[in-house]
C-alpha cells in the first residue's frame, strides 16, 4: 500500500459464515487434463473414477522404445514427508502417453496431501483432506491461524461491494503446497484473502520487515523487502522460498 | 468503455474489511489488483464514504465486517506503483495502477483502480 496511507480501525465486527464443501471428481469418463490443472478433494471419502486422465506425456518421463506400458513411481514425493507417493501407470496409444485410470488412494502414500506434479504436460493434481490441512495450517502457522483460516474459508462470494470472490480452491492448494515446502514455522504469521480469491501469507522477517507471499490459482507472488522477483511460477516454489526466508532456509 | 481518471491531487478512501485485516496487520496487496473498489473524498466526504461503507462492507452474513478505513493520495498511488515495479524485474515497465471515476446511483463518489500497460 501506499507508503503514506493512513489507516484508521474500528470497533471489532462480526465474522461468520457456513462451511464451503471440499471438490472431488466422479463418475466415468476421460479427464483430459491438457494444459489446465485438475483438483481434487479427498474429503475423507472414498469416490470413484473409471474412465481415464488423459494428458500427454512430458520430456521428463521416460521414453521406453518399443514399450506400450509402463509404471512410474514419484520417489521424490516421498522424500518428503507432508507429501503423497503417487503411483501411475502410462500406456502408449499412437504417439500420446496416456495415465491410466483411475488413480485411486492406493497410489497415493503419505502423511499428508498435498500437490502432486507429475509431468510437465500433466500438470498438477492437488489432492487434499480436511484433517490433514488441519494439522498442516497448525503444525506451520499454529492454532490461532487455523481460526483465521476457517473464517476467510467461509467468506462468500460478494463480500467487497458485491464483487469479492470467496477463497479459490486451486489458490487453497496452492497455498497447501507452500505449506508443506516450508522448513520451519512461520513467526505469527497474518492471512487475508484477496478481492480475487487469492490468499496472503504474511510475516516479519528478523529485522521486523514485512514479508508477503500470495498464493493464486496458477502462480505465487512474493512482497518482500529488497526482492527483485514479485512473480514465481508453482513449480519454482523452492525459489520462492529461499527468496522469502533466505537460501540457507529454502536449501 | 473508458473511464475517466480520478484527478492526480484527489485523496482516496477504501474500506478496511476483516479479510483484509488481522490483528493490526493489513494486507500488503490491500491497494494492488483492479477493480478495486474506492470513493473519492471530493464526492463523498469521510462520514458519508463512512455510511456508505458501513452499509455495504459489513455484511456478517458473508463473512466479512469493515474494520476500519485508509485514505491516500491519487498521485502517491502511482508515484508507489512506479517505485514497486522499478524494483521489480518481472513486472513490465510501463505497468501502472491509476484510479477511475466508476460512479453508481447509490454512490456518486464510487471509483476502481485499473491497472494497465502503457503500451
Amino acid at each position: 500500500m501506499p507508503a503514506n496511507a493512513l489507516i484508521h480501525l474500528m470497533e471489532p465486527g462480526v465474522r461468520g459464515g457456513s462451511g464451503s464443501p471440499l471438490v472431488s471428481i466422479e463418475g466415468a469418463g476421460t479427464y483430459r487434463l491438457g494444459s489446465n490443472a485438475l483438483t481434487v478433494g479427498l474429503n475423507n471419502l472414498s469416490t470413484e473414477v473409471s474412465g481415464s486422465v488423459v494428458g500427454m506425456c512430458g520430456v521428463e518421463a521416460p521414453v521406453l522404445v518399443g514399450a506400450n506400458f509402463y509404471t512410474q513411481i514419484y520417489p521424490s514425493w516421498n522424500a518428503i514427508p507432508r507429501f503423497f507417493q503417487v503411483r501411475t501407470t502410462w500406456q502408449r496409444l499412437e504417439n500420446e502417453w496416456q495415465l491410466l485410470a483411475p488413480i485411486q488412494q492406493d497410489d497415493l502414500s503419505g502423511e499428508l496431501p498435498s500437490v502432486l506434479n507429475l509431468t510437465r504436460n500433466v500438470n498438477v493434481i492437488h489432492a487434499r483432506a480436511t484433517s490433514n490441512e488441519t494439522g498442516l495450517i497448525g503444525e506451520i502457522l499454529g492454532t490461532e491461524a487455523l481460526t483465521r483460516f476457517s473464517e476467510l474459508r467461509n467468506i462468500e462470494a460478494g463480500w467487497n461491494f458485491g464483487e469479492g470472490l470467496p477463497m479459490s480452491s486451486a489458490a487453497e492448494s496452492n497455498f497447501f503446497l507452500l505449506l508443506s515446502r516450508l522448513p520451519e514455522k512461520v513467526p505469527n504469521p497474518r492471512l487475508f484473502l484477496m478481492d480475487d480469491g487469492a490468499i496472503e501469507l504474511q510475516w516479519r522477517n528478523s529485522l521486523n520487515e514485512r514479508v508477503s507471499v500470495v498464493s493464486t490459482d496458477d502462480h505465487f507472488e512474493l512482497f518482500a523487502p529488497n526482492a527483485d522477483e514479485a512473480r514465481f511460477a508453482l513449480t519454482d516454489y523452492q525459489k520462492l522460498i529461499e527468496a522469502a526466508f533466505g537460501p540457507s532456509v529454502g536449501a | 468503455m473508458n473511464r475517466a481518471p480520478c484527478g492526480d491531487e484527489e485523496d482516496l478512501i477504501r474500506g478496511i474489511t476483516s479479510a483484509h485485516y488481522e490483528q493490526g496487520d493489513i494486507s500488503g496487496k490491500f491497494f494492488a489488483g483492479s477493480k478495486l473498489s474506492v470513493n473519492r473524498l471530493c464526492i463523498t466526504d469521510l462520514q458519508i464514504s463512512l455510511e456508505i461503507f458501513k452499509r455495504k462492507l459489513t455484511n456478517p452474513e458473508k463473512g466479512v465486517s469493515l474494520k476500519g478505513y485508509a485514505t491516500f493520495n491519487h498521485s502517491n498511488l502511482k508515484d508507489e506503483t512506479v517505485r514497486y515495479v522499478s524494483q521489480n524485474k518481472d513486472m513490465a515497465a510501463d505497468f501502472r495502477i491509476i484510479v477511475e471515476q466508476a460512479p453508481l446511483s447509490d454512490n456518486l463518489g464510487h471509483a476502481e483502480s485499473s491497472s494497465r500497460s502503457c503500451q
